[in-house]
């Protein structure tokens, strides 16, 4: 081998320990939520969209809006958009209030995730 | 056992008889132009191999997809076998499974039928190949894109190289009775192979890690992807080192009998460690989640929960609270 080749196999090798970077994960987490984690509106959202950060299965995924009764106020079942990127539920008027969403997916890698978060929406003066 | 480990229990048998399949008929196949040795015997010597190895990836091949359904539907094995058609229909991995599970028994089907062996070699060589295709394509990679499959495909196939071409050279030369001549020679070629494949090992790993750690030490050390890695990257050390052993000490001697001796008891035992302990962790990483993750914003109750136990996300969940 020479001093070259072996260089280049230590310097890999030496990345490699380290470890470097990139903007990138597996499994599905949300990237991006709409109404956003915690966040308090003055007018009720007509839906809940959650945008992962890789593509999900349409056929496990599941999206509920509870309301602090616990009773779910998504209309109809989530939706997956064709790239398979959000996924978003209709829901009734919102009364004013703290509503926890439930989310539940699998990404196209087969692995399941699942997480909640809450948002207020809040009373008209 | 978490659901983590209970499907590389099942992808690693998987795996590592793929890599084997596709390393061992590729080191054949390279190694047809040989004079001193024809190939039939060659072929004929990993023959009872090649037939043990697809019937294993036949049969376990249907129980990686109902592993598969059973975690996506969060049910029992026995309930998932209810989800199956809709999973096949519907999801990326299963559409897989379509061309999976035929291509698995045209493998079976074609080790054990009667046929040339330069045929069946080149055939299951092909079919080997296109199954690890599929496997790169079920993996993590998938969720970052084209070139991430690629390269993991590429690290595929470059294990498979070196694993095949030790063991091709150990089990042709043990059951084989090819002349020396031939030992000396194909020990020479695959330190060759093993050098260029362990430089392809290192350059995809590194952008494997890259994608799956980050620059954090904290991933490295503390969850359960960075500490497996840590552990595959130590056993493929140890491998090298033997490696290292074989290619600058013994393989110029390799004419000598003694040298030529303990050289195909190196390659044998390199063989067996890479098999079981480094596709095994490999296995393990595949189906564990990797320690970076964009996470949520503004609200830590976001932080997902992973389905399967994790050390890194309780301890996230921990900090998080």
């Amino acid at each position: 081998m020479n001093k070259r080749a072996l260089a280049l196999l230590s310097g890999t090798f030496l990345a490699l320990i380290v470890g470097v970077t990139v903007a990138a994960s597996a499994h599905a987490f949300p990237e991006q939520e709409s109404p956003s984690a915690g966040a308090t509106l003055s007018e009720p959202p007509a839906q809940v969209t959650i945008k992962y950060d890789a593509p999900i299965e349409k056929l496990f995924a599941s999206l509920e809006v509870l309301n602090s009764a616990g009773q779910n106020e998504a209309v109809g079942k989530p939706e997956v958009s064709p790239d398979g990127w959000k996924l978003s539920v209709p829901v009734n008027k919102l009364p004013p209030g703290e509503y926890t969403v439930q989310w539940n997916v699998v990404c196209i890698d087969t692995h399941h995730t699942q997480g909640s978060y809450s948002f207020t929406v809040e009373a008209h003066s | 056992m978490t659901a983590d480990v209970d499907r590389a229990l099942l992808v690693w048998p998987l795996v590592a008889s793929l890599v084997t399949t596709f390393g061992t008929t590729g080191f054949v196949l390279l190694s047809a132009g040989e004079r001193v040795f024809d190939l039939r015997a060659a072929a004929a010597s990993l023959l009872t191999l090649w037939r043990f190895l697809a019937a294993v990836i036949f049969l376990v091949s249907p129980l990686v997809l109902l592993n598969v359904t059973a975690d996506m539907a969060g049910v029992s094995w026995i309930s998932a076998l209810d989800f199956v058609p809709e999973v096949l229909a519907e999801t990326h991995a299963g559409r897989l499974f379509e061309w999976f599970l035929p291509i698995a028994l045209v493998l079976l089907i074609g080790a054990c039928i009667p046929l040339p062996q330069f045929i069946r070699t080149t055939i299951l060589f092909l079919l080997a190949a296109a199954l690890l295709l599929l496997q790169a394509l079920l993996s993590h990679a998938i969720d970052q894109g084209t070139l991430a499959v690629a390269v993991y495909f590429l690290h595929e196939v470059a294990v498979g190289l070196w694993v095949g071409a030790l063991l091709a050279l150990w089990m042709v030369a043990r059951y084989g009775g090819p002349p020396d001549i031939w030992v000396e020679r194909a020990a020479r070629r695959v330190s060759k192979l093993a050098f260029w494949s362990v430089i392809g090992l290192v350059i995809t790993g590194t952008y494997t890690a890259y994608n799956g750690l980050g620059f954090d030490l904290y991933h490295l050390l503390f969850s359960v992807y960075g500490r497996t890695l840590i552990a595959k990257v130590g056993i493929f050390v140890g491998v090298l080192a033997i490696g290292a052993y074989n290619r600058y000490w013994l393989v110029p001697k390799v004419a000598e009998p003694a040298a030529r001796n303990a050289l195909l008891f190196n390659v044998q035992i390199e063989s067996v460690i890479l098999l079981l302990a480094v596709v095994g962790l490999a296995s393990l990483l595949a189906n564990t989640p990797p320690a970076q993750h964009k996470g949520s914003h503004g609200d830590h109750s976001m932080m997902a929960m992973i389905a399967a136990d994790s050390m890194f996300f309780r301890h996230a969940r921990m900090r998080a609270t």
